[in-house]
């Protein structure tokens, strides 16, 4: 069954938008009642002020591409759902998906992801990859203009493969994310295993692996029976010593 | 600077709310039944007479215009009669353009393309246009009658401005005969017999006709579906499939009217690019204020604001300069808008 469209998605085809390359945001914002300026930003990647009709969007110039946008997208997202307030997003919100549904960021968030890799061309799109690995999420961002992280976030969430995405710093795991076939259980660990070929990278500089690479789950996930199982992993490396690792699981774990 | 074939859009106005919104016609557009979408195949078909467009485009661009806002249903008007009135408009409109264009040109015996000479003293404009719309709605009219033969000709030696004597010589027929033909319960029976009537005592004849033919929309409107069925297949086309077609030129019309939205909006953008609106300067500190208010989640007034910033610190003085170019440009904005002073 075909999935209902979100309010992105139905202001993109209410525009006739059929390809990646046709999501023109600052048309959109237009058609939207607002303006957007680039402007150098110290506190803040972007901002939008605006009244009942009107909004002015500032983006942080300095940023780059694609952060840009998905930053022009999550303000047009507090432009659909929160006039009338005023809301200010620290940088701990950003990818903190623990946070509750009713956090106004994590709409925010969402409609930008809905309005920069909209599910009804991303899904068709994915739907030719045989695996998840990073070269093919590459691809993918190229072609919508996005972030790797944003592609391999919303790629998850369309459950089409059996995916778990989990970001860690040096000392925890920051954020994860699973496709929604997987079972509850298959939660990865909270600190990153020393075996693993992320924390390789992490903590010795390995260079990133060209493909995925097979690894006990037990180095990834601790439930019990974990050991039975092997799963492969692949990473990159995020600002501020973070990584972010694309992991695939066996059968066994989809529910 | 000219935003306005793509104005920014926003919270409906207490003007515009008496037309549907854009979301809403397509709603509408969306809740259209078989029997609805019957109904205005039967009225596409009878309009397309005249004009150049192919079948499904008509209705196409009446469902384009309504998406685009370029025509605008009002409120209490039924979608299915804004429709229809909006493809007769579209096609009178059609058919005034197409008889405004004067061939220059012609094949000779040769087989060549020569210019035609131009004459300072040809018909006068709009008499060749009057009797372009003439011919057109006596065409919808004699289509109409389909299978009467003789009412088919009683229109056409109207049409020609005959009555009274000349008509029934022109017809060969005697007055009971005509009494019959203007009495006569053909397919829109009483609407046909009263505006034939009207017809042979009024020179305006064309404008009866125009009536008679919106009358025959609003009968097919008010029509059972049986009766546009029976219509539909008599003009050969399959009412089964009617529904399906429609949706997919439907469709269409949507992606359409979208991808010229989105090309407008771009245009506007390069627009606004190139010759902002003037943001005055103004009082720097009536606008550090009301930022300050906005900072605080107090707007007040009748400030109905939104402040939002993605990774939020501590503003700079220099992101304080810009957030105050950015209210200054935001209230340029609203001066634009006629709708917004209203509020």
């Amino acid at each position: 069954m075909t999935p209902a469209l979100t309010a992105a998605e139905r202001i993109l085809q209410s525009l006739g938008i059929a390809d990646p390359q046709e999501i023109d945001l600052e048309a959109i914002a237009w058609t939207q009642g607002a303006v957007v300026n680039y402007r150098p930003l110290d506190g803040c990647e972007a901002r939008i002020i605006g009244s009942s009709r009107k909004a002015v969007i500032s983006v942080n110039s300095r940023s780059p591409e694609r952060r840009r946008r998905f930053s022009l997208a999550h303000e047009l997202g507090h432009w659909h759902h929160h006039r009338g307030r005023v809301l200010f997003c620290g940088k701990d919100d950003i990818g903190n998906f623990a946070n509750d549904a009713l956090n106004p960021e994590r709409h925010a968030d969402t409609f930008a992801s809905d309005l920069i890799l909209p599910n009804y061309l991303l899904i068709p799109r994915i739907q030719k990859l045989k695996t998840v690995n990073l070269a093919a999420a590459r691809e993918v961002s190229d072609e919508f203009s996005t972030s790797l992280t944003a592609t391999l976030l919303k790629m998850t969430l369309s459950n089409q493969f059996p995916m778990v995405i989990a970001c860690y710093n040096k000392t925890k795991r920051r954020w994860f994310e699973r496709a929604p076939m997987i079972q509850p259980w298959w939660l990865p660990m909270r600190a990153l295993d020393r075996q693993t070929f992320a924390a390789d990278m992490l903590f010795n500089g390995a260079a990133e692996e060209n493909f995925p690479r097979k690894m006990p789950a037990d180095a990834w996930f601790d439930f019990k029976g974990s050991d039975r199982f092997e799963v492969t992993e692949q990473s990159f490396l995020l600002p501020d010593e973070e990584i972010l690792t694309v992991l695939t699981l066996p059968d066994a774990a989809i529910a | 600077m000219d935003h306005a074939s793509a104005p920014l859009a926003g919270e409906l106005s207490e003007s515009e709310s008496r037309h549907l919104a854009p979301e809403e016609v397509l709603e509408r557009l969306d809740s259209l039944s078989p029997e609805d979408k019957r109904r205005l195949k039967l009225i596409e078909l009878r309009r397309l007479s005249g004009t150049d467009f192919q079948e499904g485009l008509l209705y196409q661009e009446a469902v384009c215009q309504a998406l685009l806002g370029e025509r605008r249903c009002p409120r209490e008007v039924s979608f299915v009669a804004f429709l229809a009135q909006s493809m007769r408009s579209i096609a009178s409109h059609r058919r005034k353009a197409l008889s405004r264009q004067v061939p220059t040109s012609k094949l000779d015996g040769s087989g060549n393309l020569v210019d035609l000479p131009i004459a300072a003293d040809q018909l006068d404009p709009e008499e060749t246009l009057i009797e372009r719309e003439a011919a057109d709605v006596v065409a919808e009219i004699y289509k109409l009658l389909e299978g009467d033969d003789e009412a088919q000709l009683t229109i056409m030696a109207i049409a020609d401005g005959k009555k009274g004597k000349e008509l029934r010589d022109e017809l060969g027929i005697d007055q009971a005969r005509f009494d019959y033909i203007e009495t006569h319960q053909t397919r829109r029976g009483q609407e046909v017999s009263e505006r034939v009537a009207l017809m042979t005592n009024k020179r305006k004849s064309i404008e009866e006709l125009r009536h008679l033919s919106d009358a025959i929309d609003e009968s097919i409107l008010g029509g059972s579906d049986a009766e546009v069925r029976e219509e539909l297949a008599a003009l050969g086309i399959d009412p089964g499939k009617v529904a399906a077609e429609m949706h997919t030129i439907a469709e269409e019309a949507k992606r359409v009217a979208g991808k010229s939205h989105l090309a407008r909006a771009k245009d506007a953008v390069s627009s606004f690019r190139s010759s902002p609106p003037n943001a005055s300067p103004g009082d720097r500190t009536a606008l550090r204020s009301r930022l300050q208010r906005m900072r605080s989640g107090r707007p007040g007034g009748n400030d109905s604001l939104i402040m939002a910033a993605r990774k939020g610190k501590d503003m700079s003085a220099s992101d304080e300069e810009g957030a105050l170019d950015d209210l200054a440009q935001l209230e340029a904005l609203e001066s634009e808008d006629p709708e917004a002073s209203k509020e």
